[in-house]
C-alpha cells in the first residue's frame, strides 16, 4: 500500500471523520506526522487539514526526533516510573 | 423499457434524508436530496473519528466510565501530577472545578453529572486511598477505598461502583477488588491474577471487565482476561495482544479495548461480544495510558501517552445502518 505524508496540526472535531477513516488510511505520529493513504479521499483530506507534504525520509527524522526526546525523558525518570511504563520505541514509518 | 413500477405493482419509495435505524435495514429508495438510489445495509464496520481536544494533555488519567460521547468526564493524571477536570458536550472540552487530590493512575466510574474518582499516585511512586465523588459542579471526599494503591481500573456507577487492580509500587501487583455503595467501599473476591494498568471498563459493577496489563516490572504484558458477575471473576477468552495501557468502554457483553502498550505502541481496537474478541478498526494515532468512556458501539478514547503526552480525542461509532448509494457502470 503506497502512502504520503504530511504533518498537520489536529484541530480536534471533524478534523478526520468516520466517513474519512472507512474511505483510505490514515496513521497520526508523534510530531504531527500523518501517514496517508495515497488515494483520492486522502488527497482530498490532506488539502482539507492543509497538510505540509513531506517525504517519507523527512516524516520518518520528524518522528525520529520526537522519539529520542521522549526517550531520554524517560532515562531520566525515577526507577518507579520505569518499573511501570516502558521506555518509548523507535517507529518507522509504514 | 421496463419500470420498477412494472415489475414490482409498486413505486420505489422517496425519502429526503437517509434512514438511521435498525428497522430500516433493506430498504431501498429514492434520495430526493442527493436525487440518488439507495439501498440500507446493517453497520457492521466501526470507526474512530477525532473529537475536540483536552485543554490540558495528559496520560494516565481517570474518566467516568459509564461517561457518554456527548456527556464525558475526566479527571486528574500526569504529565506533572494533575488536578484538572473536564467536561466533554460532544464537541469541545471545558475545564471544571479541580480533583481536591491532585493524583496520576486514578480510577474512575459513573456520570458527567454524578462522577466517582478513587486512588491513584499523588507522589512519584506514593499511592492513595482517597475517593471523591463529582456532583457535576465540584468535587467532594468521600470514604477512602481499603487498599491504597494507582494503576487501578473501575466501573459502574457512583452508588455501585467497582476498583479492581493495581499496585502499592516496585514489583507489587494487586488482585484486591472492592465494590462502592454511594457510601463506603468493601473487599469482594480478587482477580485470579494480579496486574496493574489493565484495560478496564463497565457500564455497571455487575458487567465489568479486566483485560491485560503488567503482572512484574518490565514488559510483562498479559492478554488474560476476567469479567466480574457482582460476586467473582471469571477467566474468559484472552485479547488477541498482550498489552498494558490500553482504554476501554462498553460492557463484558459488548465492550472495546484500545491502545497501550504491546510493548511498542499500539493503535489496535478489539472488540468483545461476549465470547470472542474481534480486531477492528484501530485508532488513528497510537498512545497508551489512555482513558475510555461510553458503549461498545458509542466510545470515546481520550489523552494518552504518544510518548508525548497527547490531548487527543477519538470517538468510535459502530453505526445501526450504512447507507449505500446505488451506482450505475
Amino acid at each position: 500500500m503506497a502512502n504520503k505524508y504530511c504533518t498537520a496540526n489536529n484541530w480536534g472535531k471533524d478534523f478526520f471523520t468516520h466517513e474519512e477513516r472507512n474511505n483510505f488510511y490514515l496513521s497520526g505520529q508523534p510530531g504531527n506526522v500523518w501517514v496517508v493513504g495515497d488515494n483520492t479521499h486522502g488527497d482530498a483530506w490532506i488539502a482539507k487539514v492543509s497538510g505540509v507534504s513531506k517525504t517519507q525520509v523527512e516524516a520518518q527524522a520528524i518522528v525520529d526526533a520526537e522519539i529520542a526526546t521522549a526517550q531520554a525523558a524517560w532515562d531520566a525518570e525515577s526507577d518507579e516510573h520505569k518499573a511501570l511504563h516502558s521506555r518509548p520505541t523507535d517507529i518507522t514509518l509504514p | 423499457m421496463a419500470t420498477f413500477k412494472g415489475i414490482k405493482g409498486f413505486t420505489v419509495q422517496t425519502l429526503s434524508s437517509d434512514p438511521t435505524t435498525v428497522d430500516s435495514v433493506g430498504q431501498f429508495y429514492f434520495n430526493s436530496t442527493s436525487n440518488t438510489f439507495k439501498y440500507v445495509q446493517p453497520g457492521t464496520v466501526g470507526a474512530w473519528a477525532s473529537g475536540g481536544a483536552l485543554n490540558t494533555a495528559r496520560n494516565s488519567l481517570g474518566a467516568a466510565q459509564a461517561g457518554t460521547q456527548t456527556a464525558g468526564l475526566v479527571f486528574g493524571g500526569e504529565g506533572s501530577l494533575k488536578n484538572e477536570t473536564e467536561e466533554y458536550n460532544g464537541t469541545s472540552w471545558s475545564e471544571q472545578n479541580n480533583l481536591n487530590t491532585a493524583r496520576a493512575s486514578i480510577a474512575g466510574a459513573g456520570i458527567q453529572t454524578a462522577g466517582l474518582g478513587f486512588g491513584g499516585s499523588p507522589t512519584s511512586g506514593g499511592t492513595t486511598a482517597v475517593t471523591e465523588e463529582y456532583n457535576g459542579t465540584s468535587w467532594s471526599e468521600q470514604n477512602d477505598l481499603n487498599s491504597a494503591r494507582y494503576g487501578l481500573k473501575g466501573g459502574g456507577i457512583q452508588t455501585a461502583a467497582l476498583a479492581f487492580a493495581g499496585t502499592t509500587g516496585g514489583s507489587n501487583r494487586l488482585a484486591v477488588t472492592e465494590k462502592y455503595d454511594g457510601t463506603s467501599w468493601t473487599e469482594v473476591n480478587d482477580l485470579n491474577t494480579a496486574r496493574v494498568d489493565p484495560g478496564g471498563l463497565g457500564l455497571l459493577q455487575t458487567n465489568s471487565l479486566c483485560a491485560g496489563g503488567n503482572t512484574s516490572p518490565g514488559a510483562n504484558y498479559i492478554s488474560n482476561v476476567e469479567i466480574f458477575d457482582g460476586t467473582s471473576w471469571t477467566e474468559v477468552a484472552n485479547t488477541n495482544a498482550n498489552k498494558h495501557g490500553a482504554g476501554g468502554a462498553g460492557t463484558s457483553t459488548d465492550g472495546i479495548i484500545f491502545g497501550g502498550n504491546i510493548p511498542s505502541l499500539t493503535a489496535a481496537t478489539e472488540a468483545y461480544n461476549g465470547t470472542s474478541w474481534t480486531e477492528v478498526a484501530d485508532l488513528a494515532t497510537a498512545r497508551t495510558a489512555l482513558a475510555g468512556a461510553g458503549t461498545g458501539s458509542l466510545a470515546l478514547a481520550i489523552g494518552g501517552a504518544q510518548p508525548a503526552n497527547s490531548a487527543l480525542t477519538e470517538e468510535w461509532t459502530l453505526p445501526d445502518v450504512v447507507i449505500k448509494t446505488v451506482t450505475t457502470s
